[in-house]
């Protein structure tokens, strides 16, 4: 068990539902409105294009998200991230997308202990935003290569769903997982490879 | 005359075969008979020739002349050279002219078949029933006998009519045939009408049940056809009680107690259909304890989901007696929840709560930091999945809080909706993982949470598969259950556009907009007040299987004022993150004073009475899943949904279709409650009704069968299509696809469709089956916003126990003149059932 945070104003998921239920019964947001993310978005450089599960993603310049604690406020986490001033562009289940400064977007210019920060791509077909979190899903043709295909790909191996054929895999900070999911899915131990994106989170109801 | 022929005569006559002519003339020396040694069937005759041989090497047909005998008439007799057959064996038989005679040898053979006919003539025959033919030869010798077994019986269309080697025809399609039977080349025939199903029976469930003060129970009329189909036949059938001064049965079958009646009193309820009748046994209870410390948990009378008695549950307005889960009979032999194990993938669990603690095993996992078992969560804003454990198990009888409805049931808590919701959480939480955490010895997974998209996407392929191999594998291979949450967006969601949906009165949200929702893997579930309808936010949709309590806010106007009536009714009591500094209940709570701590037995601030959504409706159900688990083990998973739907009380049974006026007609929104042609009740938003878990449960340990193996048609495809979706048009874009002959008995139906439109949003969605069900997939004007579909999968279970084999149509309709028109540019459908 973890140290409780600071309590939030109201409970999160009743203020939501209570909102939607009973118009005008509040519920504050602090990130962009869809058509104002959607408009950021539009005019942000696009980086790699990738394809999961049949979805057309880019990379997108510019963007970056941190994870939240439950209950932790984006601000809070903004600020562990050493993005205090950045500003904040959508709230994604547990992650603050936010829109880092061109100074921050070094990562030189990180202090050391500060949060981790993910990569963004925006859905092509969809303009939605999905956080990269750094992972690799494997289908693999030869399930008892799971910890060798780790070793061999310089990956660290999370998660071996051998009843599924599946292997959940992590690159080293900084390395390139378009570079890592092209390596991965030419060798001939696996079927398919293919970086974690995730656009759509699940809430409490 | 000549010499020989006055000899003949002489012989003929008996004189001396002397002639006084000038010359000799030639004598008989022999006669010959032929057929020399002829075999008579029994019953018939054959003439023989008797040929005269003479001296002079002449011969002559002597048959008219000669005497004939009969060594044995019985056998055969003879006239003239004529034998008749009488009876089995041999015997012989002589012509003589004179002295001179030939002789045969006749051999009588049983009779000859000469005629056949099959009984009936014609018959009629109800689709799925027998029926035996007989075949009757006629013989040479004026007998007849059976000849069924020895006949090779045919039918002219073995599609409409069967008919085994022994006559035995069954009723397949209805129509006529021709059956004929064989012997020989002799042949009989019989006309076969083949008529629809006849019913064979009716029963009543529950077949025994109790009722009580403001708490009815909805009996059910189910029809037993000749082909083995059921069919609710409840609204058709005629009710009676034979002791109506105790139980008092309306003429749809809803039984409640007599006014007056004494607690223990019982009268047998019948149903009549068809020339065949049901019964159940309905005694009037006391029902469950509800008293403020009955079992020592003070809560439990507010606790309303267990047994409505029309409390307010700490909020301010009341609900109506009798809208619960219908508990009574199934507490009252036992049924705990014990030893089935319920894992809470939510956002945390308090695993030490005082009203959870005991029920609580091994094998929880604490996701956000994927390194700790405990998942307790370290919000102090409200832990979501503590409130949701404790109406599946809270504990009962501690003198704490209230009680889950399986209050023995094992917990375990998965805090994946409070991490990053990597895909391999949710594969481990899910039931691929045996430890951190130990999710393969879980019996129902509870999954209180959905997504909030406002456009389509597909659903990730790896959590499907797990879902697949949870069914499959889990519980011994008889499938663990998969218990979902329908959604909260009904009037808006992930900030959506809703203002036309609200106006128009349909749901915004679709359940099946989120992925998981169309799995049939999934027994989703959307939410009911204290008055028996849907919550205010509960999503609708054709995904939903069942619905189960989930209440409104539960607020105070003292403590939170000016909001509408909906605001004030009934929510959930259950379990919150203990003390008054955490939680939905704690110190200046702006909820309700339950929450803020002020109430008795709320004193530490570790429960609530405003939890809700359909969050709640979820737990509802898996608590009564457990129970049922409890009460027959052997139950697949695809057979507690049967059981569910198949008890489940069709509230809300008047709420009228939603029209919506268009170009070229009135378009139908929203249909009504819908019976389809297996006789399953359905409406988009309630599924197949309200859960009760007491007629579940009697049906599951009355001689229930299990369901034969689940199987799938495979995605059938109509390939690519441009097929104009008119702008605000009611005709919208049709395409038809086949599903073949020997498809499965509908479970659930998937579509997928892909759609070019301006804004998705616009686009209503429908489905009709070769029996003629209509269902609606999504509403038109939705939260949608997107300008595409891209094989957009959804789900209906409006069709279950349909046939599936033949036409199915889907039909894209454009809701709204403001966006412009589209097309529709592809589709699949894919059948599960058996």
């Amino acid at each position: 068990m973890r140290s409780r945070a600071k309590a939030a104003a109201a409970a999160g998921a009743f203020a939501s539902l209570l909102a939607a239920a009973l118009p005008g019964a509040g519920g504050a947001q602090g990130a962009l409105a869809v058509e104002q993310r959607r408009a950021l978005v539009r005019s942000l450089p696009r980086g790699s294009a990738f394809r999961t599960n049949g979805q057309p993603y880019g990379f997108l310049a510019g963007l970056r998200a941190v994870a939240r604690a439950p209950g932790e406020p984006s601000g809070e986490a903004l600020a562990r991230a050493g993005a205090a001033a950045a500003e904040l562009v959508e709230e994604k289940g547990g992650f603050a997308v936010f829109r880092e400064s061109a100074a921050a977007a070094s990562e030189a210019t990180r202090a050391a202990g500060r949060a981790p920060t993910y990569p963004v791509a925006v859905n092509e077909r969809t303009g939605d935003l999905g956080v990269v979190p750094g992972t690799l899903v494997v289908r693999l043709r030869d399930p008892p290569a799971a910890g060798e295909l780790a070793r061999d790909h310089g990956l660290s191996l999370d998660f071996h769903a051998a009843h599924l054929g599946t292997a959940f895999y992590r690159a080293p900070a900084g390395a390139s997982l378009p570079a890592a999911a092209a390596r991965l899915a030419a060798d001939p131990r696996v079927r398919s490879a293919e970086i974690e994106v995730k656009e759509h989170f699940a809430g409490p109801l | 005359m000549t010499g020989r022929t006055l000899a003949l005569a002489a012989l003929a006559a008996g004189l001396p075969a002397a002639c006084h002519c000038g010359s000799r003339p030639p004598s008989l020396v022999a006669i010959a008979l032929t057929p020399a040694s002829p075999t008579i069937p029994r019953g018939l005759s054959r003439a023989l020739v008797a040929t005269g041989s003479w001296s002079d090497g002449s011969e002559l047909d002597l048959s008219s002349l000669a005497t004939w005998t009969s060594a044995d008439p019985s056998v055969a007799s003879v006239s003239g050279g004529v034998v008749a057959a009488h009876a089995l064996g041999t015997t012989t038989v002589a012509a003589a002219v004179g002295s001179i005679r030939g002789t045969a040898t006749v051999a009588v053979d049983p009779p000859l078949l000469t005629g056949l006919s099959v009984t009936p003539a014609s018959a009629s025959i109800p689709r799925g029933l027998t029926r035996q033919l007989a075949a009757r030869g006629a013989y040479s010798d004026a007998t007849a006998a059976d000849v069924t077994a020895l006949a090779t019986w045919t039918s002219s269309s073995a599609g409409t009519a069967s008919v085994t080697p022994a006559g035995l025809v069954t009723g397949v399609a209805v129509g006529l045939a021709t059956v004929t039977a064989a012997v020989g080349g002799i042949q009989g025939t019989a006309r076969v009408a083949v008529e629809p199903p006849a019913v064979t029976g009716v029963a009543v469930t529950p077949s025994t049940t109790s009722v009580w003060a403001g708490h009815p129970q909805q009996l059910r009329a189910t029809a037993r056809y000749s082909d083995s189909t059921t069919a609710d036949v409840g609204a058709a059938a005629t009710w009676s009680s034979a002791t109506p001064s105790a139980v008092a049965v309306s003429a749809t079958g809803l039984a409640s107690e007599a006014a007056g009646a004494p607690l223990g009193a019982s009268s047998v309820v019948s149903a009549s259909a068809g020339g065949f009748s049901g019964s159940a046994t309905v005694s009037v209870a006391a029902g469950p304890p509800v008293g403020p410390g009955v079992d020592g948990d003070p809560l439990l009378a507010q606790q309303w989901h267990l047994r409505n008695t029309g409390q307010t549950a700490y909020a301010d307005l009341a609900g109506v007696a009798g809208n619960d889960l219908h508990l009574a009979a199934t507490y009252a032999i036992g049924l705990t929840g014990a030893g089935v194990k319920v894992g809470v993938v939510d956002s945390g669990l308090e695993i030490a709560h005082q009203d959870l603690a005991a029920n609580v095993v091994a094998g929880s996992w604490d996701f956000v930091t994927d390194a700790d078992p405990d998942p307790t969560s370290a919000s102090a804003a409200g832990d979501h999945g503590t409130s949701v454990a404790g109406l599946v198990a809270a504990v009962r009888g501690n003198a704490a809080g209230g009680m889950g409805v399986a209050p023995a049931a094992s917990l375990n808590g998965y805090s994946v909706i409070a991490s990053s919701q990597l895909t391999s959480y949710f594969v481990r939480a899910l039931g691929g993982s045996a430890s951190n955490p130990r999710s393969s010895d879980v019996f129902v997974f509870n999954q209180s949470y959905g997504t909030g998209n406002t456009s389509d996407f597909p659903v990730d392929p790896v959590v499907e598969a797990q879902y697949l191999a949870g069914v499959t594998s889990l519980r011994g291979g008889r499938g663990a259950l998969y218990v979902k949450s329908a959604g909260n967006g009904f009037y808006g969601f992930g900030g959506a556009s809703c203002a036309r949906a609200v106006a128009l009165g349909t749901s915004c949200q679709n359940a099946s907009m989120d992925p998981s929702n169309t799995l049939p893997y999934n027994v989703v579930v959307g939410a009911l007040n204290a008055s028996g309808v849907r919550s205010s936010y509960s999503t609708a949709g054709s995904a939903l299987w069942v619905s189960a309590p989930a209440g409104e806010f539960g607020l105070n106007s003292a403590v939170r004022p000016g909001l509408g009536a909906t605001a004030y009714m009934p929510a959930m009591v259950t379990t919150d993150q203990t003390g008054c500094s955490a939680g939905y209940a704690q110190t200046g709570a702006s909820t309700s004073t339950f929450n803020q701590g002020l109430v008795a037995g709320n004193a530490t601030c570790s429960y609530t009475n405003t939890f809700n959504g359909t969050s709640s409706a979820a737990p509802s159900t898996s608590g009564a899943i457990a129970l049922l688990l409890q009460a027959n083990p052997s139950l697949g998973w695809r057979d507690v949904k049967h059981l569910l739907a198949a008890t489940a009380t069709r509230v809300d049974p008047s709420r009228p279709a939603i029209a919506l006026a268009l170009a070229g007609g009135t378009y139908v929104a929203e249909p009504a409650w819908t019976q389809n042609a297996a006789g399953h009740w359905f409406h988009a938003w309630y599924g197949f009704g309200a859960v009760n878990v007491d007629a579940a449960v009697a049906m599951a340990t009355a001689g229930y069968e299990l369901l034969p193996a689940f199987r799938d048609t495979g995605w059938i495809a109509s390939g690519p299509l441009s097929l104009p979706i008119p702008d605000a048009g009611a005709a919208g874009a049709t395409h038809a696809l086949p599903v073949p002959a020997g498809g499965p008995v509908v479970e659930a139906v998937q579509v997928a469709v892909s759609a070019a439109h301006p804004y998705t949003g616009d686009l209503g969605i429908e489905l009709a089956s070769p029996a003629g069900t209509r269902s609606v997939l999504l509403n038109v004007r939705n939260g949608f916003d997107g300008a595409s579909l891209s094989g957009m999968v959804l789900l209906s279970n409006a069709f279950y126990g349909e046939g599936s084999a033949g036409t199915w149509t889907l039909r894209v309709v454009d809701g709204d003149g403001a966006h412009g028109a589209g097309s529709l540019t592809g589709w699949q459908i894919r059948v599960f059932g058996h």
